[in-house]
């Protein structure tokens, strides 16, 4: 029984000591759903920021209470998007600096940006729709993020299964950059595949374009120079897809697109990726590390330091007994290799 | 190629059988499975193909090598073959665990390889996953033979790799009667400069004293910690946690028990070098109280109080059985546009058949959870932030014809959360079974179970932060044998959910700077099984189920969708 009594004692001892009052954690819904007074105008730190050589630029503002803040910058141009949200007091260095990166698919060119701060969760007591500015930027160098490999921004240079050679072309595999046509991905053209399959009844095979490492947009040697740890390296490209869930098997829309891509080392030992009947709408940023490229030859391993070419095989997944009926197109733009993580426009 | 497999699975177990007959010294054991299941969407929906099939045969194969007395070597082979696999698509063969264990000298036990560790719940602990309380056979079977086998999940153990060493002093003295102890490292994580992180490891061990049959005293100890340079960074974390448990027998004679127990300890959440500086935390908790046994009636009664801080993280124990951020298997979106297709959320339907939703991975990062399912406690005893009394009471007749087992908790949060109000948590937790055929001495099996789940969260204040959320989770089963070893099965699951909660925010440091993300509910997941099994021996069955799943929103009918599956399993233990 003495045991007992001691136990409880110690037991009353630390309940009564974890019964204090105890402070709030994180912001208050509270004051986030109030409304919010601006104490320090919004402000950029630079209103002509250059990105182009790694330069970065912050915004700053100031609240009386804590609020849920969202910054979002928009080209006016390009539609590219930024955003940053935070939550607290202060909009500075430490929670808005900006590198001319973008936050979806298109990149920011040479371009007015809006930037645009507003408070999702405020209450309707002003300035809940705070204030936006105008900046003038230089963007960033795209084809300096990773080693390019082919951004299309020179017609003549797209001619046949070979890039740069110059026997006879399928008529339809253009450089675009047709005004009112898709938006522009990284501000410059970008190639078009199409065609129906040219053994219909017996093959989905339409056609197919290689870039060696000799001749893309940015030249190198025999091989592209990558880190040779494949799960260090990303092969990322934009795809440009108009599927129509309205009309599935239209001319107008891709259903039975189907992309292979394909990394070609020395000795022809080729790694694959299979892009096949695409749902999205607009273009779509594909970075695809080394290590999700399949061979058919199990006895192999990646070795991302003898790659020669990258190539772009375009297919039809139409039935085999349609297959002439139903044209594939598939808008692409801006190969290039990154190391240690994708793409990031 | 699949019927070769096949073959040569038999071939592989029969020449097991054999050579177990010949040498001791190598021994076969195997797990064999072969599932398909049939599974079909009725939703409003042009996304899918509404019908889906799917099924794999596979054998994990276990080779036991003895070379001396005192050392064992266990390797469990995998062959699988997906039905249906074109020309060998899908066949895979690989090593599936490795482990070697023996006996230095004469009793420091060790194991290196994958290895099954557990202390205890708030240093180690594997938590069960949500969506069950007692529940049906026919879903059980499909759970642990299925979803926890595919993920080495094996009751309340993490499985893991690494070194574990064990050893014990006994003493023949009135005040001490043995000393056990545990020591493990564990590789946590590789080191991956792109989305891991650097090399974790994981140390740690447990002192267990036991003085006498009235007095135990057990002190663990773990620590996940990063090593630093592993990858282009310096910066690492540490998240050690050490506790002392106390169990104390203070009355035990023929009609009644009387007995103390509890836990107590800390936690740190370290990080350093790390550009954004991310503050450090350091927890603590307290779990402790009395426990009365009335042995004539079988009746046990448990009453305690705990207290873990806002700040107590301890990963070991806190990291989820369950990865509510991925997206079932089956049916991941649904809807008629592709372009904002609704996406299939973890349901209790996934908790039950679907091994790609289980996590295997330790994290000192709080992991997502599903408040509809478990709201008080979603990262079991160890939850943080929480405080208040528990009850529990077990009630087991000497024939073991009934077994009744109720948990209640009244808890509320140590700190508020994104308010100056606390939240207010009401749990209760039932299971019964009951052996119906031992009641009127029926010769064959009638198996009656179920359990409910109640939890009610609740904070006051302005409508921008009040809370008011309800679940009630409901499992029933029955187990009828109709002829020898031929089972009929049925099972219900219900979860029935309304009300709104605030989905706390955390950054990658588990510190709370952002606004919390709104819920709201108001809808019901319900399911039915019906299906034959029939047993070759108590671990060995074939099984055929239907089961019907509907998931309703009673906010938004467009979300409203059912699943009916078929599912033909053979499971072989031998």
């Amino acid at each position: 029984m003495k045991k007992l009594l001691l136990y409880s004692q110690i037991l009353f001892v630390l309940i009564l000591f974890s019964c204090k009052k105890k402070e709030r954690i994180g912001p208050s819904l509270n004051e986030m759903s109030g409304p919010v007074t601006i104490t320090a105008t919004f402000t950029a730190s630079n209103a002509t920021p250059d990105f182009s050589t790694g330069g970065s630029i912050y915004f700053s503002a100031a609240f009386q209470n804590d609020a849920n803040w969202m910054l979002t910058l928009t080209g006016n141009i390009s539609g590219a998007v930024k955003t940053f949200k935070g939550t607290g007091k202060i909009i500075s260095a430490s929670n808005a600096t900006w590198d001319g990166s973008s936050g979806n698919t298109l990149s920011f060119r040479a371009e007015p940006v809006t930037a645009v701060l507003n408070f999702p969760t405020a209450s309707s007591a002003p300035p809940i729709v705070a204030t936006s500015i105008t900046i003038n930027i230089t963007p960033k160098n795209l084809n300096a993020l990773g080693k390019l490999i082919a951004d299309f921004h020179n017609a003549a240079k797209i001619k046949d299964a070979n890039y740069t050679t110059t026997i006879d072309w399928q008529s339809d595999w253009v450089p675009t950059m047709v005004a009112g046509s898709l938006p522009l991905v990284d501000g410059n053209s970008y190639l078009v595949m199409s065609g129906t399959p040219w053994q219909p009844g017996q093959s989905p095979y339409i056609d197919f374009l290689t870039i060696y490492a000799t001749a893309g947009d940015s030249t190198y040697g025999t091989y592209f120079p990558l880190y040779a740890d494949p799960s260090q390296v990303y092969l990322n490209f934009y795809i440009y897809n108009s599927y129509n869930p309205q009309a599935p098997l239209s001319n107008t829309n891709n259903p039975y697109a189907w992309l292979q891509v394909n990394i070609i080392e020395e000795g022809g030992v080729t790694w694959t990726y299979q892009i096949k009947n695409p749902t999205w709408l607009g273009w779509k940023l594909f970075s695809i590390n080394y290590n999700s490229f399949i061979s058919s030859n199990s006895s192999v391993i990646p070795n991302p330091t003898k790659v020669k070419a990258v190539q772009l095989v375009i297919l039809s997944s139409a039935p085999l007994t349609n297959l002439a009926s139903y044209k594939v197109t598939v808008p692409i733009d801006h190969l290039i290799w990154t190391f240690n993580k994708p793409y990031q426009p | 190629m699949n019927r070769n497999l096949i073959i040569l699975t038999l071939f592989a177990v029969a020449f097991a059988s054999s050579v177990y007959a010949q040498d001791d010294k190598v021994k076969f054991s195997a797990v064999g499975r072969a599932l398909e299941q049939n599974s079909k969407l009725n939703a409003t929906d042009t996304i899918n193909a509404h019908r889906n099939n799917a099924g794999h045969a596979l054998i994990d194969l276990g080779i036991n090598i003895n070379p001396d007395k005192k050392t064992e070597i266990l390797a469990v082979m995998r062959l699988r073959s997906d039905l249906s696999g074109f020309f060998g698509a899908g066949n895979t063969a690989f090593l599936r665990w490795l482990s070697i264990k023996g006996i230095i000298g004469k009793g420091i036990a060790y194991q290196v390889g994958d290895i099954h560790l557990k202390l205890s719940p708030y240093t180690l602990f594997n938590n069960y996953a949500e969506g069950s309380v007692n529940e049906a056979a026919i879903f059980s079977n499909l759970r642990r033979d299925y979803s926890y086998y595919e993920n080495f999940n094996k009751g309340n153990y993490w499985w893991q790799q690494g070194a574990h060493t064990n050893f014990t002093f006994a003493f023949k003295s009135p005040v001490m009667e043995k000393i056990r102890i545990d020591a493990f490292v564990l590789r946590n994580r590789a080191a991956n400069s792109i989305f891991g992180g650097p090399t974790a490891l994981h140390a740690g061990g447990r002192m267990e004293i036991s003085q006498s049959r009235f007095l135990n005293l057990t002190a663990n100890y773990i620590n996940l910690y990063e090593v630093g340079a592993t990858t282009s960074s310096d910066s690492s974390a540490r998240n050690p946690v050490g506790s002392i448990e106390l169990n104390s027998k203070l009355v035990d004679n023929a009609g009644l028990g009387i007995n103390l127990f509890g836990e107590t300890g800390f936690s740190q959440l370290n990080f350093d070098k790390y550009p954004s500086k991310p503050t450090n935390a350091k927890g603590t908790f307290f779990d402790g109280g009395l426990g009365a046994t009335l042995k004539s009636i079988g009746l046990s009664i448990k009453g305690s109080y705990r207290y873990v801080s806002a700040d107590f993280y301890s990963s070991g124990a806190q990291s989820k059985r369950v990865n509510f951020n991925n997206n079932p298997a089956l049916f991941r979106t649904y809807g008629d546009n592709p372009f904002a297709p609704n996406t299939r959320g973890i349901t209790i339907f996934d908790l039950v058949r679907d091994p790609n939703i289980y996590n295997t991975h330790i994290s000192y990062q709080l992991q997502a959870y599903d408040p509809r399912l478990a709201n008080t406690m979603p990262y079991g005893k160890a939850t943080p932030n929480r405080k208040g009394l528990v009850l529990e009471t077990v009630w087991k007749d000497s024939l073991e014809k009934a077994h009744l087992h109720v948990t209640g908790a009244l808890l509320s949060e140590v700190n508020p959360i994104n308010s100056t109000n606390f939240r207010k948590f009401t749990f209760m937790r039932a299971a019964l079974d009951l052996n119906v055929h031992q009641w009127i001495g029926f010769k064959k099996r009638i198996i009656l179970n179920g359990g409910m789940q109640y939890e009610h969260t609740t904070r006051s204040g302005t409508s921008s932060e009040s809370v008011d959320l309800k679940s009630i989770l409901v499992d029933a089963g029955a187990e009828i044998e109709i002829f020898k070893k031929l089972d009929v099965l049925y099972g219900m699951k219900m979860l029935n959910s309304k009300g709104n909660e605030y989905l706390t925010v955390r950054n990658n440091f588990n510190a709370i700077s952002s606004v919390p993300t709104p819920f709201i509910t108001n809808g019901i997941q319900n399911m039915m099984a019906f299906g034959l099994k029939y047993r070759f021996s108590p671990n060995s069955y074939l099984t055929l189920q239907d089961h019907i799943f509907n998931y309703k929103d009673k906010s938004n009918d467009s979300l409203n969708y059912s699943i009916n599956q078929v599912v033909m399993m053979f499971f072989l233990n031998y």
